[in-house]
């Protein structure tokens, strides 16, 4: 037998190349990559749950300020801990073929971290905080980039962001593409 | 669309006159000619509509004889007045945003004949569509209230009154080439958002958004070597009782370093609404260099960006500023990150930017 056989059945190959945004190659990277975190557990059960700690120890994801919530955002759990399916669609949406508005989409859910659909001056005191991480910022400073960061993206003058109004403010920002990618 | 006919300067006028006093006088006794340049997209779209009934009428009432052109693409204009005939023409005038001011000062100084040519005095009809110079140019005068209840008026009478003001320009070096920029130029960070706030400029919304934070994640910097040659205005009391202000230089400084955004201006307004060096005044020969390096560190370029808005970004702790005569950014095999000048993105090797003896000559109230 010379042929490497895949892993997963053609059925389930097919599933994931319509579900992600990735060849056939890079679904079977992903999987070494999950693997390589935990072999013997991902060996003996393909459907096992990797606990949030162990997923947070791939270097992509270990200096990102909002590597909970990442994880918390894709695990079919809600609690942080991830199966295969759960590790592959966020390598997909992390990657260079998801469209902006996918990202998007995603960047919101991780911004919200009160979990209420919208992002409110709390989250957005919780994003600030991440991204200065051991730097300090007076609090009034703080509260001044709240301030500015919401009347700038505030639409419909209701003091909270909406999905549709954090997607008009981050499209336009090329960076944001940049911050929000993986390479496998 | 029309433009000056070739014909001899007909206009026999004392070549000494000081140039203000020669539109004084033409003002009484001549017909002034200007080429009015209008970018029909600005404004909206009512670049057009807003000339020929807000603007026209003063010019024609003042004695004003208008030679209009209508750009039908970007750099229509530069290309027009770097190969026009201009020695029947008393100012050009632009009606729309920076940029189209920014193709007519570069299509000029590109000339020739571009000693004499090059003083020809330049008016902006302020259409809203991103106008720093024209704020700018107002705050100088002082006419800053009634230029914001209605910039399109107090521009227009400003250009038919005919009175001019000497305003800063930078010569940038740019691996041999020349550019001619009147509002900033920059790298890193702001530059970045330079490029990408494109969008809110074109509708003459502030330059730099906020959201831009975001970019925060990874904070990146550059290699390079910054060099400048710091000087300033300093007054002199004279004998006779009157006082007197002049440059003073100061030994050059030469930074290598690792660079998180370097970003001059050599006026006071960098946008509509934006004021980036609140003590710039018009034609002091001054640019106003602000610039961090990575040490500076994450909160430092926060408040920066914070503080643009309020104009206090400039006594951000991390955030050095100074202004020069000149100064220079140069990286071996190419300097990394976005370069914009006037917000228009170029790159090179080694990019040098000094105030040019010749400023622009402006009119104002």
């Amino acid at each position: 037998m010379g042929s490497k056989q895949s892993v997963f059945t053609e059925q389930e190959m097919d599933d994931y190349l319509d579900l992600t945004f990735f060849t056939k190659r890079e679904i079977e990277l992903c999987y070494q990559k999950f693997k390589s975190l935990s072999p013997e557990q991902v060996l003996k059960d393909r459907e096992t749950r990797l606990p949030m700690k162990m997923i947070l120890t791939m270097p992509e994801l270990k200096v990102n300020p909002f590597n909970d919530r990442i994880c918390k955002v894709f695990s079919s759990s809600e609690d942080g801990d991830l199966t295969f399916e759960d590790f592959l669609d966020m390598m997909s949406v992390f990657s260079e073929d998801a469209p902006v508005s996918v990202k998007a989409e995603y960047a919101f859910k991780i911004f919200d971290f009160d979990e209420d659909d919208m992002m409110g001056p709390e989250d957005l005191e919780q994003l600030i905080k991440r991204l200065l991480g051991d730097e300090e910022l007076h609090a009034r400073d703080i509260k001044q980039l709240v301030k500015n960061l919401t009347a700038e993206a505030d639409l419909d003058d209701d003091g909270l962001l909406s999905f549709a109004e954090f997607e008009h403010v981050v499209a336009k920002s090329t960076d944001f593409v940049q911050a929000f990618r993986m390479r496998l | 669309m029309t433009v000056a006919n070739e014909s001899q300067d007909t206009l026999d006028h004392d070549p000494k006159l000081g140039h203000s006093t020669l539109s004084l006088a033409s003002y009484l006794l001549f017909v002034r000619r200007y080429l009015v340049i209008v970018n029909p997209v600005s404004g909206q779209g009512k670049g057009l509509p807003t000339f020929r009934e807000k603007v026209h009428p003063i010019l024609m009432e003042a004695g004003v004889k208008v030679e209009l052109l209508v750009t039908e693409r970007p750099g229509h204009a530069r290309s027009m007045v770097s190969s026009s005939n201009l020695s029947e023409i008393d100012g050009i005038i632009t009606v729309g945003g920076d940029g189209l001011l920014y193709e007519v000062v570069n299509g000029l100084r590109c000339r020739d004949d571009s000693d004499r040519i090059s003083n020809i005095p330049l008016g902006i009809i302020a259409t809203g569509s991103g106008n720093g110079l024209a704020r700018s140019v107002a705050e100088y005068s002082k006419e800053d209230a009634d230029y914001l209840k209605n910039p399109v008026l107090s521009t227009t009478l400003a250009a038919a009154r005919g009175k001019v003001v000497p305003v800063n320009l930078m010569e940038v070096e740019l691996d041999g080439r020349k550019i001619y920029s009147f509002l900033s130029v920059g790298w890193g960070l702001l530059a970045d958002i330079d490029v990408e706030s494109e969008v809110l400029r074109a509708i003459g919304e502030s330059r730099f958004t906020i959201w831009s934070f975001l970019r925060l994640a990874k904070l990146r910097h550059y290699k390079a070597q910054l060099s400048y040659i710091p000087c300033e205005r300093v007054s002199r009391d004279e004998l006779n009782g009157t006082s007197r202000t002049s440059l003073r230089e100061r030994d050059p400084v030469f930074i290598d370093g690792e660079f998180i955004s370097v970003y001059s201006t050599c006026q006071s307004y960098i946008g509509s609404d934006l004021i980036f060096a609140p003590k710039a005044q018009p034609g002091d020969g001054l640019i106003h260099l602000t610039y961090m390096t990575k040490d500076a560190g994450r909160a430092s370029a926060t408040q920066f960006l914070l503080g643009i808005d309020k104009g206090a970004h400039l006594s951000v702790s991390g955030v050095s500023y100074v202004t020069v005569k000149e100064f220079t950014i140069r990286c071996a095999g190419g300097i990394n990150g976005t370069i914009t000048i006037d917000g228009e993105r170029v790159t090179g090797e080694e990019i040098k930017i000094k105030i040019s003896p010749r400023p622009l000559h402006v009119f104002a109230l």
